[in-house]
């Protein structure tokens, strides 16, 4: 193996020019510890959030602090960004000039060039007005957000992969794009994130783990997040408090004494099916919306492999079946395993799928308007399992499987 | 020799037994064989538990076990090398092409989807059957071209790395999603048939089963070599062409329904040869059906343990269970090379 021998201060002369280098950039880290006394000056206030528990947000005076904590299952990772005002030159001077620690980012604030790495994205930044921000886009077949997809269908929009590994992979591309933010997912498995080789590059990036919340309401939170970066704290506030308004009117009216009808979800491959944990969000949702999941009593937060045996012998006399995979109609999901039959949901057709808002790519909007806006969400469940006569026509992202397609 | 695969016949009732009684979901014994007589009504749950999922399941796993058993046989056999299986020639990497240009390659069309639902379980299995048949024919032809079996084996190999990067390509550029239900076919599963695909599976493994057992005097001249097999007056081209042909249907086949099934066809042949104490394949090939279809339903149950909540994925069970004991068997022999001459 080549060595170059050198003497520990040629080592610190590397690293200080190093440290230079990376000075010049907004996406540069900063110690932990140490932006409180060089930067923040003032005490720093939280502000609180209502269900969302993977982030806090801090107010310190000229310079706003975020922490992400468990930004996916098993990490045990805390990111901090700290938001400077673009205005204020000299904070932001100092605060390159302190770049030094990996777990710090500094974000000059307001952003207006996004790369947004998740579709999901897109909806928040929609929501927030935001959308003409988005300058990069990956995952880009998959977007139903119609004015990101117009953009992207116009070119407005770099395409940066359109699904797939391919997506961590276009740094050049990115860079040559100059976004002063770059929202991302992380997942830990290299192949897929590659966010700290993008802060090599100096690319400004943020991890999103809005995923990681286990309720409706705690993701839909995430606008907040997302509305600090791109200067729109009071309406995202605004349309956060809006979303769970509407929410908790679903939930109490469906929480009162009454009938609960049994449901199941999702559907069998290669002999097994995952099910969502009793802590988890889709459960959370099927609870709120006055069901009676059949695994709610499963421990933890995420989905677990069940053998189709004990799906069967707990939830063949379930009521509603929603979720049921790739099949478009009742005859396709009976094709899909003739052992479908047994389940009493497909035989009186009350099979409910999240797919009315599909584009041909497989992008849907449940996973991204879905994400933002959960009391439209709660209000199509609730109309499955407590029908009304409005039939399910006023559904926005369910849809009942048809006996054809 | 006969009170060796007396016990071996009645292990495999006893292990067929304890399948249909001992799902993942612990069902009283008496309400399952009660179900199992047809004393229940047709519509009770466990009625339907123990006939729709658990009858299929065990049938299923010893399809499975004889097939690439018997398959796994012919290519140690073809080749002279006891480290052959039945994918050395590239067909499970066939399937696993088709399959992954189904569930990988369409994802971006709108033709995935409605393919995936018109066509549900069908649509995998017949991607894999397309994949597998056009690797087959490929061989076939090489096989009527090429002399040696060694030959064959390399281009096996290649061709299996063809289209294993193929596949490799497709998933780079698949989301994680997708990429999920083509990892969970690959794991490989009896569980996944139920009547209307066993229906289908069992008279083509069967049939291929059935051309093996006409076919073995083809493979004891193959397993004698070459100048051997001429002078016996068995064609050697035709013979290779028949192994190659039944093999491609057993593995084919199973693969397309199961999934690429891993070790069972490398490791049975050398748990037969002990049992059979004979290298003729008139008895051979019986003692692998046997051997394969114990050792899949073995494995078939530590996949579903029950009490235990979840399944294991059966390829890991298979290589994990199987493997010790192939070592213990092995052990105890000489070299294995003497076999094959």
């Amino acid at each position: 193996m080549l060595r170059i021998k050198t003497d520990p201060v040629t080592r610190l002369g590397v690293l200080a020019a190093l440290g230079l280098a990376l000075s010049g950039c907004e996406g540069a880290r900063l110690p932990s510890g140490a932006e409180d006394a060089a930067l923040l000056g003032s005490p720093c206030r939280e502000v609180p959030m209502r269900e969302a528990r993977r982030f806090t947000l801090e107010d310190c005076g000229q310079v706003r602090r975020l922490t992400v904590s468990q930004p996916w299952r098993g990490s045990k990772d805390v990111s901090r960004y700290l938001l400077v005002p673009r205005t204020r030159p000299d904070l932001l001077e100092r605060a390159r000039r302190l770049a030094r620690v990996p777990d710090v980012t500094v974000v000059a604030v307001p952003t207006r060039r996004i790369v947004s790495l998740s579709t999901v994205y897109a909806a928040f930044l929609q929501e927030l007005g935001m959308a003409n921000a988005i300058v990069g886009m990956g995952n880009s077949a998959s977007v139903w957000t119609p004015s990101v997809a117009a953009r992207i269908r116009r070119k407005e929009v770099a395409d940066l992969g359109k699904r797939g590994m391919q997506v961590s992979q276009r740094i050049e591309s990115m860079l040559l794009l100059a976004p002063d933010l770059v929202l991302a997912s992380g997942s830990g498995i290299p192949a897929y994130d590659r966010n700290d080789q993008f802060r090599e590059f100096g690319l400004p990036v943020v991890v999103v783990a809005e995923w990681m919340e286990d309720t409706p309401l705690g993701r839909a939170e995430w606008i907040r997040f997302l509305g600090a970066f791109v200067g729109r704290d009071s309406s995202a506030l605004e349309l956060y408090q809006g979303i769970a308004r509407r929410y908790d009117s679903v939930r109490q009216a469906r929480s009162a004494p009454g009938a609960r009808p049994k449901v199941v979800v999702g559907s069998n491959w290669s002999g097994s099916r995952n099910v969502p944990s009793g802590g988890s969000y889709a459960a959370t949702f099927l609870r709120d919306a006055g069901a009676d999941y059949s695994w709610k009593s499963l421990p933890g937060a995420g989905s677990v492999p069940l053998g189709v045996e004990r799906v069967v012998l707990q939830a063949h006399d379930a009521q509603v079946w929603v979720h049921p995979g790739q099949a478009k109609d009742l005859k396709g999901l009976a094709a899909m395993d003739p052992r479908n039959a047994v389940f009493c949901a497909l035989g009186r057709g009350r099979v409910y799928n999240n797919d009315r808002r599909t584009n041909k790519a497989g992008g849907n909007d449940y996973w991204e308007s879905g994400v933002v806006n959960p009391d439209r969400v709660l209000a199509d469940l609730a109309s499955i399992f407590h029908p009304t006569s409005t039939g399910d026509t006023s559904m926005t992202y369910y849809r009942r499987l048809g006996a054809k397609p | 020799m006969r009170i060796r695969c007396a016990a071996g016949g009645a292990l495999l009732i006893a292990l067929f037994a304890a399948d249909i009684c001992l799902g993942e979901a612990a069902l009283p014994l008496g309400k399952t064989l009660a179900a199992l007589f047809g004393q229940l009504p047709s519509g009770d749950v466990l009625s339907r538990i123990v006939w729709d999922y658990r009858l299929p399941r065990a049938l299923t796993a010893m399809l499975v076990g004889a097939s690439l058993a018997v398959a796994g046989l012919q290519m140690q056999t073809l080749f002279r090398n006891p480290l052959a299986g039945p994918f050395e020639l590239g067909i499970s990497s066939g399937a696993s092409l088709g399959v992954a240009l189904l569930v990988l390659g369409g994802a971006g069309s709108a033709a995935w989807s409605s393919s995936f639902s018109g066509l549900g379980y069908w649509g995998v299995v017949g991607a894999a059957i397309l994949g597998s048949a056009a690797v087959m024919v490929a061989i076939v032809l090489l096989a009527i071209k090429v002399n040696a079996g060694v030959n064959l084996l390399i281009i096996g190999l290649m061709v299996g790395s063809m289209t294993g990067a193929v596949v490799a390509i497709l998933q780079y550029f698949t989301a994680p999603e997708l990429l999920q239900s083509f990892l969970l076919w690959t794991f490989g599963s009896v569980g996944g048939l139920g009547w209307t695909k066993l229906l289908v599976m069992g008279p083509v493994v069967l049939a291929g089963l059935a051309l093996s057992c006409l076919w073995t005097k083809s493979l004891d001249a193959l397993l004698m070599g070459e100048s051997h097999a001429r002078s016996l007056g068995v064609s050697v081209p035709a013979a290779r062409l028949q192994v190659v042909l039944t093999t491609s249907l057993l593995a084919g086949t199973v693969t397309a329904f199961c999934g690429p099934v891993a070790f069972v066809g490398m490791a049975v042949p050398h748990l037969a040869r002990p049992m059979v104490g004979s290298a003729t394949h008139r008895r051979l090939l019986p003692g692998c059906v046997l051997c394969g279809a114990v050792l899949m339903l073995a494995c078939d149950l530590a996949t579903h343990w029950p009490g235990s909540s979840t399944t294991l994925p059966l390829n890991a069970v298979t290589s994990l269970f199987g493997a010790p004991v192939v070592i213990w068997v092995v052990t105890g022999r000489k070299n294995l090379q003497e076999a094959f001459g």
